[in-house]
């Protein structure tokens, strides 16, 4: 078990230094002045001329070679410090700590309300296999997984903020405001955790040792909660763990329709603005949030399987 | 003796559906009832009517016309980019489950990095390095895409790389590249057909949303997700302006997620869900 | 009054909207203490007939006839008043030790669950409770038995797991222990003991038993009674030495004559699928001994003594 999750965190960081490393080059052997931009993004375009070009590069340190600048990059990435945003002219630390908060209730209330509704509709689709219920579920399940995320906020925008007046259309202003968002951003995921949660139901209920469960004489609703469930429920953790991808990817679309204040939002305009150390700095984050959790779900999944506990192997 | 019955049916309407999208893509030019890139000031922001069924946008150009027309860059810009990815995917799949050693090492740890992110915040960072356009999204899109091929072919080479089949293959004194363009290849083939139909919805959705963050076609291309874009401006007076392109968008996603679900059905029942998941 | 009778019992499935008829007009019966084993090749049925007993049969399942037990027909009882006799009174010991046991709960408490139904125990204390699974366990002489209850089926063997099935269905002392395939995942030598453990534990429970298997060997160790079964029919059923020594169908003169004691002469041919249908007996495109008139006429039940019926036209004198 420690074997395990030794290995597993060693896993994650190496990954994460491959991403940062990827990103650092990638954006940085990026096509166009950066200090050009930079200029522009603050300045204006009459700023840009020689000798203002030369003070910005002076500033971050743009004369120095991409290799120099990386080494001092990932240097100050381990003290937190991901440089100085050329937009915001402040930390891209303090910029995104200041924003991640957002991000992070958006997307777990995002994540409630998708557990909430996939996982009963799936037992429930599972438990009714083949009958009413399941049909209108799987249907269900297909019309949501094929509406754009991004549409379906302007839809309810239009509807229920604008026409109806129920929620506000952007901003994060009052506690109603996060409704739309999350709702919208947990449509992506009911519709995969729904069909996996069936699936896994329907998995376990076709195993002999739900037959035993039966030939003991326990009653329907035992067999289900003891063991049906039970088994069930632990490869679905494993799936939500890679549907919070979902969410945090969804979380840039969507933050960006609903002015959300969020990481998505900073992400997209540092993009607009070739912002260098603040799409470093939200990438890093993301994919960091993003291993952390599925990290967190492994040793979830691990715990609760005895035969990971038993043996150090996930039987995948 | 296969008779038409309950499973089958979503594999019909997926037939239909996407013979329907089809047809629209390649007829466009001719059932267009307007230039939609004709620009009329004075007619713009008209409600749907009979003149314009789906009314017309901020520059007075009609939607239906628009969405017609578009439906060609949806179409084609996903199909490419599943095909380049699932080949890219099944080569580097296979090399790498039947070579194992380093390749294997130096490739799957590729494909972990690629997963390290959410797809679509990977496609947007590499979109500072490509810069905007039709052809970088394409890019963007196959450098996600293809990691998935690649992870479902090598578990498969692997799976058939010991088999006693293959081992008769080599007994007989074929070649690497023999074994595996003629025992491997079209072993592992069945399994990406499959998840190429399964996907194919997924990858319009996703083209759909990067050019609506303004990576793809740059306006006045029909573009769905552009016309979403523009559209999300004058949601307040001219809905329909927004909501028709996502209607197009919604229905050929659905098409051919229900033509891949039907498929899967069909030709592999034991797939069922899993390969949702990866 | 015997203790299990099942008459002309017809058990179908709905597979993709065709009928798939699995069970053909089965009837065997059960008196208390006696052992019968029903006999066939894998996919003949013999399953589908325990399954049918204890009324666990999936939903696309069509079931037909009558079972009675102790006089009662328990296809008409009431699921309630069934699901408490099942476990209690007719137990069970499924096939396949590496997937009949939940791998996400101790093996203990898999075992306690039969006790805790229904207040079948008195006092649902856990210390209790282990006591009466840790006593079943030392009986099974299951080692390390203080420790056996908080292991996961993964921690054990195909061997020690199968005792622990085995401690499943006899816990309740039960009057009727449904055993299906138990010596199919053991290891050759070993099935010959574990078989004989069984007759002891039986003679000691003094309980009746359906004994379903496809080994002749096993069967003849325990059985008192053998019914053969093929393609969903019952073909033979009599006194275990009779039906051994003096088999009358000729299916079971080639099953018998395939034993690796018996010169392992395998039969050809495989059994018909259950999607064909039948005009002839089910037997004849592989019957050795067949007739003219085996083309044309289903063959019926007919008596050689009184223990002992066949279903095969070479009794029935051409009627």
């Amino acid at each position: 078990m420690t074997k395990y999750l030794i290995r597993r965190i060693l896993m994650v960081v190496g990954v994460l230094w491959m991403v940062s490393t990827l990103t650092y080059f990638t954006v940085h052997v990026t096509p166009g002045d950066t200090a050009t931009a930079v200029l522009y993004e603050l300045y204006g375009e009459d700023a840009v001329n020689t000798e203002n070009l030369e003070r910005v590069r002076e500033k971050y340190d743009l004369n120095e070679s991409v290799f120099k600048q990386y080494a001092e990059w990932v240097k100050n990435a381990f003290t937190g410090n991901f440089g100085t945003s050329y937009r915001y002219n402040k930390p891209v630390s303090y910029m995104i700590g200041l924003r991640l908060p957002n991000t992070l209730k958006l997307g777990i209330t995002a994540f409630i309300f998708s557990v909430l509704i996939a996982i009963p509709l799936g037992v429930i689709s599972a438990l009714q296999h083949n009958k009413l219920f399941d049909h209108i579920s799987r249907i269900f399940v297909l019309i949501t997984s094929s509406f754009p995320a991004f549409w379906v906020a302007i839809v309810l925008i239009i509807v229920c903020a604008l026409k109806l007046k129920l929620f506000p259309v952007s901003g994060m202003d009052s506690p109603q405001s996060i409704v739309l968002p999350a709702l919208t951003l947990s449509l992506g995921m009911i519709a995969t955790t729904t069909r996996m949660m069936r699936a896994s139901m329907l998995d376990v209920m076709s195993q002999d040792y739900i037959w035993v469960a039966k030939a003991k004489g326990l009653t329907r609703n035992k067999i289900i909660v003891r063991h049906i469930l039970r088994n069930a429920i632990p490869p679905i953790i494993s799936v939500l763990g890679l549907q919070i991808g979902h969410i945090l990817g969804g979380a840039v679309v969507i933050e960006n329709i609903f002015s959300w204040p969020g990481v998505g939002g900073l992400f997209i305009d540092a993009i607009n603005a070739k912002d260098m150390p603040m799409i470093e700095g939200c990438v890093l984050v993301i994919a960091f949030g993003y291993a952390a959790i599925n990290l967190v779900v492994d040793i979830i999944y691990a715990a609760i399987n005895p035969e990971i506990r038993y043996s150090g192997e996930a039987k995948k | 003796m296969k008779r038409v019955n309950r499973k089958n049916i979503i594999l019909y309407v997926g037939i239909v559906l996407t013979a329907i999208l089809v047809a629209v893509a390649i007829l466009a030019p001719y059932i267009m009832p307007y230039d939609p890139t004709k620009m009329e000031i004075s007619q713009k922001f008209i409600k749907p009517c009979a003149a314009h069924i789906l009314g017309t946008d901020h520059l007075g150009r009609d939607i239906l016309s628009r969405i017609i027309l578009g439906s060609r860059i949806s179409l084609m810009t996903s199909v490419t980019a599943i095909f380049i990815s699932a080949f890219i995917g099944t080569m580097l799949g296979i090399i790498s489950g039947y070579l194992g050693g380093a390749v294997d090492t130096i490739i799957m740890r590729i494909v972990d990095v690629m997963l390290a992110f959410p797809a679509i915040v990977f496609a947007l960072a590499l979109s500072t390095f490509l810069g905007k356009g039709q052809t970088n999204l394409l890019i963007a899109i196959c450098c996600v895409q293809w990691t998935r091929y690649a992870r479902v072919a090598r578990g498969e080479t692997i799976m058939f790389r010991d088999s006693e089949y293959i081992q008769a293959a080599r007994a007989i004194g074929n070649s690497k590249t023999q074994i595996i363009k003629n025992y491997v290849f079209p072993a592992v083939i069945s399994k990406i057909v499959i998840l190429i139909s399964l996907d194919i919805g997924t990858i319009i959705l996703y083209c759909a949303s990067l050019s609506f963050l303004g990576l793809g076609a740059q306006p006045p291309s029909p573009d769905w997700g552009v016309m979403i874009s523009e559209g999300k401006e004058y949601m307040q007076y001219a809905p329909w302006v927004a909501i028709a392109p996502g209607i197009a968008i919604a229905f050929s996603a659905l098409a051919f997620n229900m033509l891949g679900d039907g498929l899967r059905d069909l030709l592999d029942p034991r797939m069922k869900e899993t390969v949702r998941t990866e | 009054m015997k203790l299990l009778e099942v008459k002309n019992l017809n058990v179908s499935f709905m597979v993709e909207d065709e009928k798939v008829h699995v069970l053909n007009d089965v009837s065997l019966d059960i008196s208390e203490n006696e052992v019968l084993a029903v006999i066939g090749e894998t996919g003949c049925g013999k399953s589908v007939t325990g399954s049918s007993i204890l009324r666990i049969l999936p939903e696309n399942a069509n079931i037909s006839g009558e079972i009675y037990y102790n006089g009662e027909n328990i296809l008409e009882m009431p699921e309630e008043k069934y699901r408490l006799m099942r476990g209690k009174e007719i137990a069970s010991v499924p096939q396949s030790p590496s997937t009949s046991l939940d791998p996400l709960m101790k093996v203990g408490d898999q075992v306690a669950e039969c006790i805790t139904v229904g207040n079948r125990i008195n006092g649902k204390e856990k210390a209790t409770l282990k006591g009466v699974v840790n006593g079943i366990f030392s009986k099974l002489k299951l080692p390390r038995e203080n420790e056996m209850y908080d292991n996961y089926p993964c921690e054990l063997s195909g061997g020690m797991r199968q005792r622990i099935l085995l401690s499943m269905g006899i816990i309740t002392s039960p009057n009727l222990l449904v055993v299906d395939e138990p010596t199919k995942a053991i290891d050759w030598v070993l099935r010959k003991d574990i078989v004989k453990e069984l007759k002891a534990l039986k003679d000691e429970m003094k309980c009746a038993m359906l004994f379903i298997t496809h080994d002749l060997g096993a069967a003849s160790i325990i059985a008192d009674r053998i019914a053969v079964m093929y393609s969903g029919e019952i073909v033979e059923t009599g006194p275990a030495d009779e039906v051994l020594n003096n088999p009358k169908h000729p299916y079971t003169k080639g099953l018998i004559s395939a034993m690796p004691s018996r010169g392992l002469n395998v039969m050809e041919g495989y059994m018909p699928s259950f999607t064909d249908t039948f005009d002839t007996c089910r037997f004849f495109p592989r019957c050795t001994e067949k007739t003219h008139m085996c083309d044309t006429q289903i063959p019926k039940s007919f008596s050689i003594n009184e223990h002992h019926t066949v279903k095969c036209n070479m009794y029935c004198g051409g009627n």
